[in-house]
């Protein structure tokens, strides 16, 4: 408790509680004050530690925290913590259960009171630990790279679903396209669960295709996927110029623009705004994907996409609408029961193969 | 002698199917699975803790709790071991069908037969440690009484050589 031992003169280990007692409430503001904290959570910090006296226990500590997030309004202060305390102690949220009086070191508690201060500055938890599972692979995660969303993994599912008769027939190796791969989680979880897909993934930023290959390499799938820094621009994606994929998937920005402002802080804070940016109606980006895969795609190929609410039913309108190139839209929901994902085929029309002429279907 | 014994000993036991990781999977394809559930997707209730609101990308929360309510016995398992939803989900389901299995077949579910064959794998255990420390008593008693008697024995050359 590096910060209060400076600020109370205490030693390390003491029982802070036992001292606050003893010292005027003004004291402790004043004292406060002069290392200059965050404003809104000194006050709830303050009160807190005045009334309750806080030990060094995994449940001292995962209580106390928690009240101080509740009165600093920070969201899921409960499961908050608990992340945060996992990540200091290296174990899964789970084990604290069975180690509720356990004592952290100092060191500990040290490295707990940094998360805590950074999540007091709205940081997303998953930031904060540096790492989250999605599916059956653990990825690393970074700012401002978008933090998977758990309806994401029933994406990376449905890809695998469809990809797997493929990978079993075994004629040749199933290719995989990933437009805005972020972090990478989607093409990962497949690469993982599929050893004989290889895919090429895209993403506009610098930041998200560093991240995706250094997951990549966490996984051992960097041999079977290719990255590059691209953006889906009017013209296509000239870096996969006449190559051919069995599956296209994205997780394209869809919010649309005005929207944005009434983002939750950990996400406007934190998050690049480009990979959430989907423009006017958030279907810019979507509407580019549409016009395009056909011409990345071999014949009967898949577009798997996903999307906000609302859209999937404009998207599926919009594939009706000749020229895409696109058949059989089906809708899929995700864990929540809502409809978010969009699933269609390319036409198996021998006429649209020619790998120079992929203007046709734009 | 004794370092001749052990020797074989271990010989023994690591060729003895008993101590094998193979034996120990034929040790479990020795338990009955036929009375374990299958469970039937449309018999269970599934609730998450989630972010109000669209989801998605709109939202940043850690939702990876997940509830499963199997409906025709009431039985509610909670899962949140796993950073995944999807994970847990899959875990959920597997708790379920375990707790399935002991509520509906007791003695006989899958989870009662592995203790029954942990528990004898341990009195094996048991057993053997047991037969070993014999052994080596055995043969400690042997020695010292084979030194007595080299004793005994050098004692009357000297008495004689003198």
């Amino acid at each position: 408790m590096q910060f209060f031992s400076s600020v109370f003169s205490l030693e390390a280990g003491s029982k802070v509680g036992q001292d606050m007692h003893s010292l005027k409430f003004s004291t402790i503001l004043r004292k406060l004050e002069a290392c200059q904290p965050h404003p809104n959570w000194v006050l709830s910090l303050v009160i807190h530690r005045k009334v309750h006296a806080v030990g060094n226990t995994i449940d001292e500590l995962l209580q106390h925290w928690k009240s101080v997030f509740v009165g600093a309004e920070i969201s899921e202060p409960e499961a908050s913590i608990q992340h945060l305390m996992g990540a200091s102690l290296q174990c899964s949220t789970g084990d604290l259960r069975h180690m509720g009086n356990a004592v952290l070191t100092a060191q500990q508690l040290r490295d707990l009171e940094r998360r805590c201060l950074c999540r007091l500055q709205r940081m997303p938890v998953q930031y904060i630990v540096g790492e989250w599972e999605f599916c059956d692979v653990t990825v690393s995660v970074r700012p401002p790279v978008l933090v998977p969303r758990p309806e994401t993994e029933r994406l990376a599912l449905l890809a695998a679903d469809r990809l797997r008769p493929l990978a079993a027939a075994g004629e040749r190796s199933p290719r995989l396209l990933e437009v805005g791969c972020g972090s990478g989680v989607i093409t990962l979880a497949v690469l993982h669960w599929l050893k004989q897909v290889s895919a090429v993934a895209v993403d506009p930023s610098e930041a998200a295709c560093l991240l995706t290959e250094e997951n990549a390499a966490r996984l051992g799938v960097s041999e079977r996927l290719h990255v590059h820094r691209a953006a889906l621009t009017d013209a296509g994606l000239p870096c996969i110029e006449g190559q051919r994929f069995d599956m296209v998937v994205s997780n394209p920005p869809y919010v649309p623009t005005a929207d944005l402002r009434r983002l939750q802080p950990e996400i406007l804070l934190y998050e690049d705004r480009a990979a959430l940016d989907g423009g006017r109606d958030g279907l810019a980006l979507v509407r580019r994907l549409l016009r395009r895969s056909a011409g990345w795609l071999r014949p009967g190929g898949r577009l798997l996409l996903e999307l906000g609410l609302g859209q999937p039913e404009t998207v599926v309108a919009l594939l009706s609408e000749p020229g895409t190139g696109l058949t059989r839209p089906q809708v899929h929901r995700d864990f929540t029961g809502r409809e978010r994902f969009v699933e269609a085929q390319r036409e198996q029309e021998r006429g649209r193969e020619d790998p120079f002429d992929s203007s046709v279907v734009s | 002698m004794l370092g001749g014994v052990l020797r074989t000993a271990a010989v023994l036991l690591r060729a003895t199917p008993r101590c094998t990781a193979a034996a120990r999977l034929a040790g479990t394809q020795g338990i009955d699975w036929s009375r374990f559930p299958q469970l039937d997707e449309r018999e269970l209730e599934e609730r998450f803790v989630r972010g109000g609101g669209p989801g998605g990308q709109s939202v940043n929360k850690t939702a990876n709790c997940v509830s499963l309510k199997h409906i025709p016995t009431g039985l509610v398992v909670k899962c949140h071991e796993s950073r995944s939803l999807e994970v847990n989900r899959r875990q959920a389901r597997h708790l379920l069908a375990e707790r399935l299995d002991r509520a509906l077949n007791g003695d006989a579910s899958v989870a009662a037969q592995r203790e029954r064959e942990e528990q004898l794998r341990r009195q094996r255990g048991d057993l053997q440690r047991r037969r070993r420390r014999d052994r080596k008593d055995q043969w400690r008693r042997q020695r010292s009484a084979e030194a007595s008697s080299e004793g005994a024995h050098s004692d009357r050359t000297g008495v004689d050589n003198t």
